[in-house]
Parts: C-alpha cells; sequence; structure tokens
C-alpha cells in the first residue's frame, strides 16, 4: 500500500510505466547446482535442475535403471550429466553447460593462447590461457575468438594470468579461430564410468576424454572444459554466434512445461554446432517410441525416486532383436509402426524422428521456436 | 612565503582549488549554481556566458588500448578519461567498432587534433516576482559539436525550475523541475565559469548530474559558534549521475531516487571550512527492472584560508545488476545493465595571488589529484589516478583564462591497461 501510494505520488512528478521487457535468465554450469536458494525446479521449463549437474551419491537420468550402466556417481565431485541424442540418423552425447532465455547472443570474449607459432598452423603451448571475465560477469559466455601471441616460454607458470598483462606486453596479437570452452568450478567433472571412460549411456559408445584444464582470469585459477574436438565449434558471422535447432519432443506445445523424457535431435555434424536454440516438437499421434524388447517392462513402469514416472502411458514399442542390434535405437521415435512387423524391414524402412531435415518437414503447427538457448559439448567419438 | 605556498600548491601534493572569494563565488552551497534571488533587483533577468576552448589529446583521444578486444570495450578502462572542457566532454570515444555498452561520456570528435572547441554558450533567465516567495530559472545552453557521426550539435535545457520560498524568516527552499544535484560537492562547479580549472574530476559522473525531482533545502544558523547546519534533500527520476549515463527525462521504472546531504560550515573571519556527507538510494534509472537499485554514500571537505584552498571528496558507489534486458543512458542504449562498483575520489590545492587591479582581478594556480578504482561484475577493476595541474587569469571580473594538463595514469601492479591519453586543454570563458 505504501508502495503504491508512493508510485501514485510519485507519477504526479512523471513517469511512465515500466516496460514489460523480456527478463533475462542465464545458467552456467556453476549456478546448476541446487542450493537453498536455487531450489531443484526445472530450468526454464525444460531440465530439472538436479538433472544438469549430479551431486555425489546422485543418479543420472538415462543411465542406471531401468537402461544399462551404473547411473551411480561415486567420487566427492560433482558431475554433469551426459545426455543421450540423436543426430543425423546417429545416436550421439552431450553435455549442457549454459542457458540462456531471451539473451539477445551470446558474446564472444576474447581469449589469450601462447603459441608457438601461428604463421602456419597454431601450436599452443603449455602456457595457461588467459581469460578477460569471470564466470558471473553479465557477458560471459562459453565462446571466445582465440588472440595468439608467441610465446616465449613453455612453463606453464611463466606465462600471463591476467588479459592486461597480455595487452600491456611486447606481443603482437592474432586473432584465431572461435572457441567453445565453458569455465567451470574446478571440482566438476563429467560422468565417468567405472572404467574411467566416458561412453553413451545406452551404447556404450566410447568418447574422447574431456580434459578440466587450468587457465586464467583477472590472475584468478579458473577451471575450463577443452573438449579436444578441435576448434570453430559454431557456425559465426565474425563474432556473432550463429545457433542450430535442438529439437525437444513434448506432448502437446499448449503445455511446453515438462518436455518429455527422449532424446533430443540435434542438427547434423552436431559437434561443428555447439550453440542450439530449443525448438519444442509436439509428438505426432501417429508416432511410436522405440525401446529394446527386454527393457519395455522396465522403462514403461520405471519410477523415479520422486515418485514420477517418465515413460508411462507413452506410445513405447519394441521389436524381438537381439539387444545389441537395437541399443541405438533405444527411445527414438518413429512414425510408422508397420516397420516393426516380421517382414518389415526394421530398421531401415521405418521413418525415424531422429534427424533435422526430417522434423523441419513436420507442420510448422508441430513445431514451436522458443526463446530458450543452449551451449552444448557433444563428445567426439574416441579414436 | 607566497612562493614556497604556490610550490606547494603546484607540486607538492595532490591538489585542488575552490573558489576563491576574490573569483566567481559559488552562490549557495545547497542550490548549486542556481542564482541567489536575494541579489537581484529585476523581475526578470537575463545572463549567462561563453566557453571557447582549445584542446590537443595524445593517444588517439580515447582511453581504448588499440589491441582491446574485450566485450563491452569499455568495461576494461575508462573512457571518461580524456576530458577537455567544464561538461566532461573527452576527445573522442570512437571504439573502432568494437562493442560499447553504455558507459560513455559525450565527445567532442577531436581524436587526437588540436582544435579550437565552442565548449558552450549558456544562457539563464530568471523571474522573480516581487510580491511573491516564489523564484523561476531557467538555463539553456547551445553546445556546436561534430564527430564522427556528422553534426551532433545539441541545444540543452539544462536547468529549469521553481522556487518556493515559504519563509521569509527561515532558510528554507523547496524546488520542483530540473536542477542541479544535492550529492557532495562537484555540482557547485559545474559551469564553466565557476570552476576554477577547466574539467571535472574522475568521479564527477556519479555526483554531478542535474534531476528532474523535487527537492528540499534547509539551513539553521548558529551564530554563536559561527557555524550553520545545513540539509539538502532530493528525489528525482535518475539520481545524481550526469545524463550521458543515466537518463534525466523519464522515469523508466516508475519509482524516485532519493539523495541528500547533510552540511556543517564553520565561517570565521580569515578562515572557512565546510564538511559534508552525503548519501543516494533508488533504482537504476538506466534499466526496467526496479529491484536493481543504485546505492552511494560520499564525504567532502573544504578549507579556505589565506587565499588558499583545499577541498576534496570521496564517494563509494554500488549498482545491482539489472534481472531485464536491455540498457538505456542518455547517450545510447545498451545491452545488458551490469552490476558496478566504484571507489573514487579527489583532492584539490589552489592558491590566489592576492594581486588585484582594475583589469586583473585574480590569479589562482593549483592542482588536483584525482584516484578511481571501479569494476563491473565479474570483470577486473580498472584503477586508474590523474594528476591535474592548472592555472587560471581573471580579467575584469568577467573574463576567465584558463589552461590545465591532465596526466592520466593507469596504476602499475593492478592489471589496467595502459593507455596513452594525457590532453592539454586551454579555455576562455566571459561571463555576463
Amino acid at each position: 500500500m505504501t508502495r503504491a501510494l508512493l508510485v501514485a505520488s510519485w507519477c504526479v512528478v512523471g513517469c511512465t510505466v515500466p516496460d514489460p521487457a523480456n527478463p533475462i535468465d542465464r545458467w552456467s554450469v556453476d549456478g546448476f547446482q541446487v542450493t537453498a536458494d536455487a531450489p531443484a525446479d526445472e530450468v526454464l521449463g525444460r531440465w530439472p535442475r538436479a538433472d544438469l549437474r549430479i551431486e555425489p551419491d546422485g543418479g543420472m537420468p538415462f543411465w542406471g535403471p531401468p537402461f544399462w550402466g551404473d547411473g551411480h556417481v561415486t567420487g566427492n565431485s560433482p558431475v554433469l550429466t551426459v545426455w543421450p541424442a540423436f543426430a543425423d540418423q546417429q545416436a550421439v552425447a552431450f553435455v549442457i553447460t549454459d542457458i540462456w532465455a531471451n539473451q539477445p547472443r551470446p558474446w564472444v570474449q576474447p581469449v589469450y593462447m601462447s603459441v608457438v607459432d601461428y604463421a602456419v598452423r597454431p601450436v599452443i603451448t603449455n602456457a595457461a590461457s588467459v581469460f578477460p571475465i569471470q564466470p558471473g560477469a553479465s557477458f560471459y559466455s562459453p565462446y571466445w575468438r582465440a588472440q595468439y601471441y608467441v610465446g616465449s616460454s613453455n612453463d606453464p607458470d611463466g606465462g600471463f594470468r591476467t588479459a592486461q598483462q597480455v595487452l600491456n606486453g611486447p606481443h603482437e596479437l592474432s586473432a584465431g579461430p572461435l572457441i567453445y570452452c565453458p569455465l567451470v568450478p574446478d571440482d566438476v567433472r563429467l560422468h565417468q564410468p567405472a572404467n574411467d571412460e566416458l561412453a553413451h549411456p545406452f551404447t556404450a559408445q566410447r568418447y574422447s576424454r574431456v580434459e578440466i584444464k587450468q587457465g586464467w582470469a583477472n590472475a584468478n585459477a579458473v577451471a575450463y572444459l577443452n573438449f579436444d574436438t578441435g576448434f570453430d565449434l559454431a557456425p559465426s558471422t565474425g563474432d556473432v554466434v550463429v545457433d542450430s535447432s535442438m529439437y525437444l519432443f513434448t506432448r502437446s506445445l499448449d503445455e511446453l512445461e515438462h518436455p518429455l523424457a527422449l532424446p533430443p535431435v540435434l542438427a547434423d555434424d552436431p559437434v561443428h554446432h555447439s550453440l542450439v536454440r530449443v525448438v519444442d516438437v509436439q509428438l505426432p499421434t501417429t508416432a511410436r517410441i522405440f525401446v529394446p524388447s527386454s527393457k519395455l517392462d522396465a522403462v514403461s513402469t520405471f519410477t523415479r525416486p520422486d515418485g514420477t514416472q517418465p515413460w508411462a502411458g507413452l506410445p513405447l514399442r519394441t521389436i524381438d532383436l537381439p539387444e545389441a542390434a537395437v541399443r541405438q535405437y533405444t527411445l527414438r521415435v518413429f512414425m510408422n509402426e508397420h516397420c516393426l512387423e516380421a517382414d518389415g524391414g526394421f530398421p531401415d524402412t521405418c521413418d525415424w524422428l531422429d534427424h533435422a531435415s526430417r522434423l523441419e518437414q513436420l507442420s510448422s503447427s508441430f513445431r514451436h521456436t522458443s526463446e530458450v538457448t543452449a551451449a552444448i559439448g557433444v563428445l567426439g567419438v574416441a579414436p | 612565503m607566497r612562493s614556497t605556498i604556490f610550490l606547494v600548491a603546484l607540486f607538492a601534493m595532490p591538489a585542488f582549488a575552490q573558489v576563491d572569494a576574490g573569483l566567481v563565488e559559488t552562490a549557495d552551497p545547497g542550490d548549486g549554481y542556481t542564482p541567489d534571488e536575494s541579489n537581484s533587483s529585476e523581475v526578470l533577468r537575463f545572463t549567462g556566458y561563453l566557453d571557447v576552448g582549445f584542446a590537443k589529446a595524445t593517444g588517439d583521444g580515447t582511453s581504448f588500448a588499440p589491441n582491446d578486444t574485450r566485450v563491452p570495450l569499455d568495461y576494461g578502462t575508462d573512457p571518461f578519461a580524456t576530458m577537455v572542457n567544464s561538461r566532461g566532454e573527452v576527445a573522442s570515444t570512437d571504439s573502432g567498432g568494437r562493442f560499447t555498452n553504455g558507459f560513455l561520456p559525450r565527445s567532442v570528435g577531436i581524436g587526437n587534433r588540436p582544435s579550437l572547441l565552442l565548449n558552450t554558450l549558456s544562457a539563464d533567465v530568471r523571474f522573480q516576482p516581487r510580491s511573491v516567495p516564489l523564484f523561476v530559472f531557467a538555463r539553456v545552453q547551445f553546445l556546436p559539436r561534430l564527430t564522427g557521426s556528422g553534426d551532433t550539435t545539441r541545444v540543452d535545457l539544462q536547468q529549469a525550475f521553481a522556487r518556493l520560498t515559504p519563509f521569509s524568516s527561515q532558510e528554507f527552499a523547496v524546488s520542483l523541475g530540473r536542477f542541479d544535484s544535492v550529492f557532495g560537492i562537484e555540482y557547485n562547479e559545474n559551469e564553466a565559469n565557476l570552476r576554477v580549472n577547466i574539467t571535472p574530476s574522475l568521479i564527477a559522473r556519479y555526483t554531478t548530474g542535474q534531476g528532474l525531482g523535487l527537492k528540499a533545502f534547509f539551513r539553521r544558523q548558529l551564530p554563536g559558534i559561527w557555524s550553520a547546519l545545513s540539509l539538502n534533500v532530493a528525489g528525482t527520476l535518475n539520481g545524481t549521475r550526469i545524463e550521458a549515463l543515466v537518463p534525466i527525462d523519464v522515469s523508466l521504472v516508475g519509482l524516485p531516487v532519493g539523495s541528500g546531504r547533510v552540511g556543517y560550515e564553520l565561517n570565521l573571519t580569515k578562515v572557512q571550512v565546510k564538511l559534508g556527507a552525503s548519501g543516494v538510494y533508488g533504482p537504476r534509472n538506466d534499466q526496467h527492472d526496479p529491484g536493481a537499485t543504485q546505492a552511494a554514500w560520499g564525504v567532502d571537505a573544504r578549507l579556505n584560508f589565506y587565499g588558499i584552498a583545499i577541498a576534496g571528496e570521496l564517494i563509494h558507489l554500488w549498482d545491482q545488476p539489472s534481472r531485464q534486458e536491455g540498457k538505456v543512458t542518455g547517450l545510447t542504449t545498451g545491452e545488458i545493465a551490469s552490476g558496478f562498483e566504484v571507489l573514487g575520489g579527489w583532492v584539490r590545492l589552489a592558491y590566489t595571488f592576492p594581486w588585484k587591479t582594475e583589469v586583473l582581478t585574480g590569479v589562482t594556480l593549483g592542482a588536483r589529484f584525482d584516484r578511481r578504482k571501479a569494476q563491473f561484475e565479474g570483470y577486473s577493476w580498472v584503477n586508474t589516478d590523474r594528476l591535474t595541474v592548472f592555472g587560471r587569469i581573471d580579467l575584469w571580473d568577467q573574463l576567465a583564462l584558463k589552461a590545465e594538463w591532465l596526466v592520466n595514469g593507469e596504476l602499475p601492479q593492478t592489471n589496467t591497461v595502459y593507455v596513452n591519453n594525457n590532453v592539454f586543454t586551454a579555455s576562455a570563458v566571459v561571463t555576463w
């Protein structure tokens, strides 16, 4: 009441109605942690916060029952969830490191990297990279433009620790590629199964390791994820990062709060499309979801510790084939269930909704392009 | 003795000068450069001044390092360092296409080229009916400019207010409209004819902005101890920052910003002491989120004795980040209103020589030392300082010739990017 009176009296002097601008929401890895101030709600209605970052002794979605492997997180460090997905008809896996809503664009800051020589092909020295800002800065994003300088030493302790030291130094800077390189709390790890290999939760496909490396920001040590999948991990025009679509299935576009617990579909060549914009896709009434026969009952009746049944009531379908032959199709959406018949020609004749071009063929009324964008690290296949 | 004082003033310490009695006197510590109606014998009066300057900056006229590609560029340095006139305008803010986010002053666009400048043509009109305790004042300023974006000449209604003095027995006045800040003391020298030197301090951007709103001033004389206490409070749309940083004309959040200063002054025959403490609190008016607040406290002091004037000011200010997209300043729009904190201050010493003839009415030499430490949330601290050495000659009490040299520095060991951005500037101000 007092505030209302204050506003009313103030408007005698002159005011404008507050602009109903869309609020900016930003989450980075350090914001995924569930705390007293950050409850285990869903980030922008898409991802339960507790599923993005799993604390020790927690269970990771899509790992363990009702599927394969052990989803139990051991050790003392929290881990980022490795999510299954499909892209270009293949099963892939990724981690989410940053989420935005209504963000105009991800910012691209310079990152200063010491190289032996950048004339032909830059060879990075052991000197730690230097970031100009820390996580939490309003213009932070995991995208950086490499700025090379020829280092005089490979001593990791002999390099620069602040951007200002680089800029004040005598080195000539040379712009390099765009880099996806999320800063993370130094105790965060990616999920490592018991054999210490990074793998797909359904296919057990092994992926190359993702290094936790140390850099410097404002003279403070910072940890970052080095995906080792090469540079130019997102298309860009200058320093404007261009997003691609990440298709999330939902029961209805009228109820966007809870996307279905199905792997999303990413753009073709997902490794080089790390900035994604969420496109909600309404599951067509004729669509079905494939599950290996050995898992059908377990999946359809699975209950999470919070009492929810993520796959109950979904049109799950299976085929009587050896599990090893069909694991890669787990939770993959398809349109014509006749392909599951004995002579149906599974899987080639199935109309799989597992690649971007197929989803774009659906009527536009089945798709909703959201204001939610995310930075993802798609795991590269181990050599 | 005098030469010793002069040397101390010029070299020995960071310094500052207060307008001495021999120069133009600021009328009222509570009102800034708002005229004293008690001196006006006419119902309607027209006054003003003309400020013609000359400036030359080193480097490229900006405070941006050529190899700096950080985003935003204006978060990692102090774009306000290369001031060339009493308006706080700088030689250049040309970022060369690099992204900036609205932490910029106005620019005269000369880069590093020496140039004459018509800094300000200021025209005042004041109206005071003899039978009513009401006073009306308006100031219009003409600002011819040509920058890299073409003709940016402006006509600025800098002040326009009505002031009511309801009790003839009390020093109490209420003002409504656009008026000077009430924070600290530097707003008293916003105008070129009143500022003993030329350029504002490094913290002037936070304390000297005009505001649109309501202001009340009260002063109680304590003649038994040759003292007075004063209280100056205001509720404005924008707070106390300059219009280049925060819009003045409308409220973007719908709530006022409160500011005020409590002052004490001791007025002896040969010595004058003024002390004050200021504060400001309210929503940031450069964005739309009412929950994003600005807050600051400051202290100030002035000491005048035997031609020597020492003054100083200290401020600590912090902004909460906005949760909504967009940033709006008096100059441009930005993307995000970031969290911000600054601690800074200045001290000035000046000496006015006791030489006075019919033509030569004042000679003042002095210096000011500024220091500023500021940080946008998640970015590194920017630690800078500045030494300003100046001289002023007054002729016929109507023409002031001023010159000064600004030596801007980045504090070593503080991770601030070195920039070549010193300035020489001069000014001739005619008052009528």
